[in-house]
């Protein structure tokens, strides 16, 4: 009894750090965000640090959110908050978010899917893993990501793909519900993808589960991930 | 990154909420990017909500949590139940957490979208257009909703779908909801099962069960809900109505039962709490109702949802658990409580505590309450609903004092005075009081009254006395806030003169204003669809003459 007390005590603790670590990096993102688009910063020098520093405040949000969720999972409190979305806006969305990192180290950002996919899922989350996995393709490709949406057998199947060197073999998973293979010495990216694996199969509809894929047949041999959702 | 040209939130009046300074700044300077001109901010939900009554917004922007008072959420109900928040205004709450009692606390009313921490210009920006774009297709239906006009909303709607949009399944939630509204089940069920056909979402099947219930069809209706939960265990919503269920079918015992389950999943709904109170008093489980009473009224305090009916029914408890003394102390932070409220809800206390003194019998203290509640009646009538009155009334009469007694009959006479129920519950309680022989003379006495001032007022109007006509129904419809056919006459006193001399904006806003009552009372009438549908023709020519002076 007293150590649930304790537990809930810890739970909220992380809660309220994260509300406050979130609202510091909100700012710190806007200002940098202004810094950049401010007029006689013309350095480009500076202007490629501001946006790493950018680059950085994303990716320890993105950890924030993961760790959070990992912890709420755990603990059985995680759940899946389902809407109805248009795929493409959320593909747009996530391309905007990304772009000018991507521009700025010459990689073409390309979206390929259908006007009129509906998915549902939660946003968040989906947008989340997505973050995680060109954050992945950026370090690694060559010069192109490509966002791809479609009805996949009655699923809906998001993919990002790249061309460059592909996964290592110790990344690549076929899906199918059962447990996906994780190697935390992989560093973030073993992290992300877990993460994506599990969101994916909190996604329900009827007897179907979500999963996710990781393969080598991006175009040229680049690396291909996938989420399949219900 | 490049604003662009065609878009701009100018002329747009914006709120923002959020505790944090740096962060209002932070959003007037990513608004004001794109052309926002009219922004207001505020720290907390109290003040929020303040400015939401002084003036109505096109954006709200609220972070969910707000330190000390109202929490976002708290925001988000009270403006939509006091209807300071139209279907066509976009309410965003932002938030740094995403977090399941967040979501879940969302008890009857949802954002129109979240926005989690941190975000950018570009993502607040896209977020904004596609609203925008989204509410201004539905512009005509969220009108007819903000004037309750249901069966307009719904021909609209249909019209819509008609069309097959991108929207469709958005739309059919609409059509159930509205569907329900308007007391029309079967096309409710039919927009549903619609839905349920494509995909089985929690929204459509839920929506399906409520048609069920209100269908009377309690044992399909069990399975449904039962069936719903099973497969999403965390939606309460789905809890919500199986409890509602099982106790129209006398399963009192279950009905708290998952009531107990949904309130643990989701601790922080007002209304979950109270329901679970109230079963569980039925259920004379008084431990519980207690705990849940005051779970009430600890997180009622700062809502639209506080209410002395809930510090009235835990003093009841105390009293049914023989601590008196607990009971009094109840009666007295309820006191304290309603003290400075509006006198509707003064007088709702004031009420509730006569009726506890006289059944503790404190004859004294319940006739010194008496005395106070003939003030505030008396100041204003209108504060004063007919359940009320009824209690009040017998209170009176019990206590002996039958003149205070007689006022208060006369009152709910003449606010229902064609409801043969209601007058006939009137001649009841009366019986009940020892007094039944005077309450014959005096129900049909003031009864023949209101018909007597009805039958002037239509006078006037059919003889062209159109003006007088308006001032003698407005006067009465001011005594008689729930009666039905004066409040339906004193619109259709207001329509006949513009549809004569042309309509005016303070003509049309007092007619919707006994149009609102009217529809508010929940008794359907042709009379007041035609009158509903002549307003509307009133309003549109109005808007038409506008554009013309314009042009």
């Amino acid at each position: 009894m007293s150590n649930e007390t304790q537990n809930l005590d810890f739970a909220s603790i992380i809660a309220s750090a994260v509300h406050d670590m979130k609202n510091s990096l909100t700012l710190l993102l806007d200002t940098l965000d202004n810094a950049a688009g401010e007029q006689g910063v013309s350095d480009e020098l500076l202007q490629e640090k501001l946006l790493q520093a950018q680059h950085e405040g994303k990716r320890l949000n993105r950890n924030l959110i993961q760790l959070l969720a990992l912890y709420r999972m755990e603990r059985a409190q995680m759940f899946v908050n389902v809407s109805e979305n248009h795929v493409a806006e959320l593909l747009e969305d996530v391309a905007m978010d990304n772009e000018k990192l991507l521009r700025a180290r010459d990689i073409k950002l390309e979206i390929d899917c259908p006007e009129d996919l509906i998915g549902y899922f939660d946003r968040e989350l989906v947008c989340g893993i997505l973050n995680t996995i060109i954050n992945n393709s950026y370090r690694y490709t060559h010069d192109s990501i490509r966002l791809r949406g479609e009805n996949h057998n009655g699923y809906l199947g998001i993919h990002v793909e790249d061309n460059g060197p592909g996964y290592p073999e110790k990344m690549l998973h076929t899906g199918g519900a059962t447990d996906t293979p994780v190697n935390f010495q992989t560093g973030s990216t073993g992290l992300g993808l877990y993460f994506a694996a599990q969101v994916a199969q909190m996604h329900r509809n009827g007897e179907r589960k979500g999963y996710t894929e990781t393969a080598n047949n991006g175009p040229g041999g680049g690396g291909r991930f996938s989420l399949y959702l219900p | 990154m490049k604003a662009p040209k065609l878009w701009s939130l100018q002329g747009k009046s914006i709120l923002v909420v959020d505790d944090f300074p740096g962060m209002r700044s932070m959003l007037r300077g990513m608004l004001s990017a794109y052309g926002a001109d009219d922004i207001t901010d505020t720290s907390n939900g109290e003040e929020a909500i303040k400015r939401m009554r002084d003036k109505s917004f096109d954006i709200v922007l609220c972070d969910y949590n707000l330190g000390e008072g109202k929490d976002g959420q708290q925001v988000l109900e009270e403006a939509k139940e006091d209807d300071l928040l139209p279907y066509s205004s976009i309410f965003i709450m932002t938030t740094a957490e995403n977090s399941m009692e967040m979501v879940m606390g969302a008890a009857e009313y949802q954002p129109d979208d979240y926005l989690s921490k941190p975000f950018t210009k570009q993502v607040l920006q896209t977020r904004l257009k596609r609203l925008l774009a989204r509410k201004s297709s539905l512009r005509k239906i969220a009108s007819a909703m903000q004037r309750r006009d249901y069966n307009h909303a719904l021909s609209l709607c249909e019209k819509q779908l008609a069309l097959q949009p991108g929207n469709r399944f958005e739309l059919l939630k609409l059509k159930g909801e509205l569907s329900i509204k308007a007391q029309r089940f079967d096309a409710a069920a039919a927009a549903f099962a619609e839905v349920m056909a494509e995909r089985e979402l929690p929204w459509a099947k839920l929506g399906y069960g409520e048609t069920l219930y209100h269908r009377q069809r309690y044992e399909e209706a069990k399975t449904t809900f039962k069936e719903l939960i099973k497969s999403n265990p965390n939606y309460v919503f789905a809890h919500d109505w199986l409890a509602r269920t099982h106790e129209k079918l006398d399963e009192l015992k279950l009905a708290q039962e998952v009531l107990t389950e949904a309130t643990e999943k989701s601790p922080k709904a007002v209304l979950r709490q109270r329901a679970l109170a109230e079963i569980s008093q039925k259920n004379e489980d008084l431990d519980t109702a207690e705990e849940a009473y005051r779970r009430v009224m600890r997180l009622g305090k700062n809502s639209c949802y506080k209410s002395p009916t809930d510090y009235a029914s835990l003093s009841r408890v105390y009293l049914q658990k023989g601590d008196n003394l607990e009971a009094m102390k109840t009666l007295a932070s309820m006191k304290k409580e309603f003290r400075s409220s509006r006198s509707g809800d003064r007088l709702h206390a004031i009420i509730l505590e006569i009726m506890l003194y006289k059944d503790m019998g404190r004859d004294d203290e319940a006739r010194k309450g008496i005395s106070e509640a003939m003030k505030l009646f008396r100041d204003n009538p209108a504060g004063l609903n007919t359940p009320l009155a009824m209690d009040l009334a017998s209170a009176c009469y019990a206590l002996g004092q039958k003149e205070e007694g007689d006022e208060i009959v006369r009152h709910i006479v003449r606010n229902n005075h064609e409801d043969q129920d209601i007058l006939d519950q009137v001649q009841t309680m009366m019986e009940g009081c020892g007094i039944g022989d005077s309450a014959a003379d005096l129900i049909a006495a003031t009864r023949d009254e209101v018909i007597a001032l009805n039958n002037r007022g239509v006078e006037l109007a059919t003889s062209g006395a159109l003006q007088d006509s308006i001032k003698l129904f407005a006067q009465a419809a001011e005594g008689m806030p729930e009666n039905l056919v004066i409040n339906l006459n004193a619109a259709q006193s207001l329509i006949m003169f513009m549809q004569r001399y042309g309509a005016v904006p303070e003509f049309l806003e007092q007619t919707q204003g006994y149009l609102l009552r009217a529809q508010a009372l929940n008794k359907p009438s042709q009379k007041q669809d035609k009158l509903q549908t002549a307003y509307r023709k009133l309003v549109t020519s109005l808007a038409k003459g506008m554009r013309q002076k314009q042009a």
